[in-house]
């Protein structure tokens, strides 16, 4: 069996600042869930989460405070595997997660496994979920091969799988040369609606056959990530801003894109940035102007030179010499200062195509699908999140506002596609009685 | 299970479509669903929207006992501010618990608050009865010194039963340990007049400094490392 530790780890360059935004509400996770064909045995996973967390030896690890930055200690203990919360993507913490930094919770025949961000972005999670389905059927006595497709527990670690491949590809440059502006995005409609009184949140996962939503992207000559993105872009204009006569509004999506394929890295921590995505909401748009808007928007921001020249400006910022010298209380204070002022109404929602998750095949009988969500706020009330695992998409929705206009609209222009679809919840809007009565 | 209204299939155990809201009719129910995440209960809501926190209740009783006080205190017209002391101790409870118990700080970080804390509550007795005692300096003569003293000594105590689990616990020792040098100092400055306790406390952490750098150098390398990278 492999097994590698490391002592401490620093944050790489993207997780810095997710610790240092964190407050009593909000803290940046994100969740995948995988629906299995037969309820899940708690216990076997137990034991298959004990083996599994030995590979990850980047996630086997608890955020420490520093002097200047926090940083990523050993993790001595075991994790627990715990039952799901109602509370969809409920806040990380020491004592609520053993000090790790996600969260593997059941129901069911569902697991759920929440991340903190600043222990790996949805790449890295893929793949140690993948690592920990693997070693739970091998338990079982399932007959499953890893087929090239998974870090199995017996595979060794390479250490590439947890440097910061921003400082990998970080190329020095003079601050003239940095393109700050390209990090910084313009004021946008922000989604309003009423906000639900306790910390929870509103979820809605659509189900629908991969194939039939790819032949509706090639009959409008579009890629599935430019669909979704303009299908969510007229979804809010149609419900949110043209019936109240609202002045034209910016809708901006942000997009992460995952910066590992480009730039050859196999890190299972962050490696991605964000893509900008925006138009003016106006009854001119229309799908194909807008899949047209995202594609031309995607195609700028996934330039190699452009990528490189905003990781050299973000690792930048983190080597400044007096950023460095600043204590972290005081950077801490900086950060959510500048955000509060800087950081609101810069985006609509947060827009994530995690793609095809690549399972083996010997997984499929016990599969039944497999989702992405991330955690909305106040900031960002709405999130929606896509991901295809066999044959099946999952088009997750995350809210922290009572309506579902958005998502009714959005399943609308599906189904009048011709699109298969598969609705699930968790009901957060209804009242606890509503829900008992019918 | 179909909504007819939105046109969808709803996958899991409900008789409400996820969508639009609308009553999934009995003949829709032709499937053995399960629900898909665990069921809203109140209990989980109630958890996540209370206002009964322990930080809430301590505030309201605090103000309660600190209100009582002063009413006793000024309505009987007695000399000695006594309910000063009452707010005192009641806000020392208050910083103890957001700061040492609830708090994710290092061990000597929060030793050094309950140093201070203690201290300016000891200051704050000796000017509310300032008949306690003659000799206005016991505070940073003797009191300082030994409150620093038994902080180290505690927290030594800690970091030897835990070594082999939490090694962290030393560079917390050895932080807490320079504290002892600042009697020294204040008497250096002219602010204590009785050494004796001053150079013992001082003695003393010099001595715990010493045995964690001799037995323990590697790991509070190590800590440093890890703690001042920057």
């Amino acid at each position: 069996m492999s097994e590698k530790s490391v002592k401490w780890l620093r944050l790489d360059n993207s997780a810095k600042i997710f610790p240092m935004m964190a407050d009593k509400q909000n803290q940046n996770l994100f969740n995948i869930f995988v629906r299995l064909n037969e309820d899940v045995d708690k216990m076997v996973l137990q034991r298959a989460l004990e083996i599994t967390i030995r590979r990850f030896p980047s996630m086997n690890v608890m955020l420490k405070r520093g002097v200047f930055w926090f940083y990523f200690e050993e993790h001595g203990g075991k994790p627990k595997v715990y039952d799901a919360d109602p509370v969809v993507m409920k806040k990380i913490t020491s004592s609520n997660c053993g000090g790790f930094c996600f969260r593997i919770s059941v129901f069911r025949n569902v697991i759920f496994a929440d991340f903190f961000h600043a222990v790996t972005d949805g790449t890295g999670a893929a793949e140690f979920i993948k690592s920990l389905l693997f070693t739970y059927f091998t338990l079982k006595g399932y007959p499953v091969d890893g087929e090239q497709k998974v870090l199995t527990v017996g595979s060794p670690v390479n250490p590439r799988e947890y440097e910061d491949s921003f400082l990998t590809n970080y190329k020095k440059k003079k601050i003239k040369d940095l393109t700050i502006s390209s990090l910084k995005g313009k004021k946008s409609y922000r989604i309003d609606g009423i906000r639900f009184e306790n910390a929870g949140k509103g979820v809605i996962n659509m189900y629908t056959p991969a194939k039939q939503f790819v032949n509706v992207c090639r009959e409008h000559n579009c890629t599935v990530t430019e669909m979704i993105g303009a299908l969510f872009m007229l979804s809010v204009y149609e419900t949110k801003i043209k019936p109240r006569n609202l002045p034209p509004q910016d809708i901006q999506l942000f997009v992460p894109i995952n910066l590992r394929k480009i730039f050859s890295s196999v890190t299972l921590r962050n490696f991605s940035l964000f893509s900008r995505i925006g138009v003016t909401a106006s009854d001119d748009m229309t799908l194909e102007s807008l899949t047209q808007t995202i594609h031309e928007c995607l195609k700028r921001d996934t330039r190699k030179e452009v990528l490189s020249d905003k990781i050299s400006t973000t690792v930048y910022a983190e080597k400044f010499l007096p950023m460095r010298m600043l204590p972290l209380f005081l950077k801490r204070v900086i950060f959510k200062i500048s955000n509060l002022f800087f950081g609101k109404n810069k985006k609509t929602a947060t827009f994530s195509s995690v793609g095809v998750v690549s399972l083996p095949e010997s997984f499929r009988p016990y599969i039944k699908d497999m989702g992405f969500g991330i955690t909305a706020n106040n900031a960002c009330p709405v999130t929606i999140t896509a991901a295809t695992a066999y044959d099946t998409m999952c088009i997750n929705f995350t809210r922290t506002i009572t309506d579902t206009e958005i998502e009714k609209r959005f399943a609308r222009y599906l189904t009048d596609f011709g699109i298969d679809l598969k609705v699930t919840s968790n009901f957060w809007e209804v009242d606890d009685d509503a829900m008992q009565i019918l | 299970m179909r909504c007819k209204f939105c046109n969808v299939e709803v996958d899991c155990k409900t008789h409400i479509c996820p969508l639009c809201h609308e009553l999934l009719t009995a003949e829709d129910d032709k499937e053995d669903l399960s629900p898909a995440f665990p069921p809203k209960t109140a209990r989980a809501e109630r958890r996540h929207h209370t206002h009964f926190t322990a930080t809430n209740i301590y505030l309201a009783a605090s103000f309660v006992i600190f209100v009582a006080s002063l009413a006793v205190n000024l309505g009987l017209h007695q000399p000695t501010k006594w309910f000063l002391m009452v707010g005192a101790v009641l806000l020392y409870g208050f910083l103890t618990m957001r700061n040492t118990v609830m708090s994710n700080n290092s061990a000597w970080i929060k030793a050094f608050w309950q140093i201070v804390m203690i201290s300016l509550i000891l200051w704050l007795a000796q000017v509310v009865f300032d008949n306690i005692m003659t000799d206005t300096y016991w505070l940073l003569d003797l009191a300082l010194p030994l409150i620093i003293m038994i902080s180290v000594l505690t927290l030594g105590i800690i970091s030897c039963a835990v070594v082999r689990r939490n090694k962290a616990l030393l560079y917390d020792t050895l932080f807490l340990s320079l504290i002892g040098f600042v009697p020294i100092i204040l008497f250096a400055f002219g602010l204590v007049h009785q050494v004796l306790a001053s150079a013992i406390c001082a003695g003393f952490c010099a001595v715990v400094i010493a045995c964690v750098i001799i037995f323990a150098r590697k790991e509070i390398l190590a800590e440093m490392e890890r703690r001042l990278h920057w």
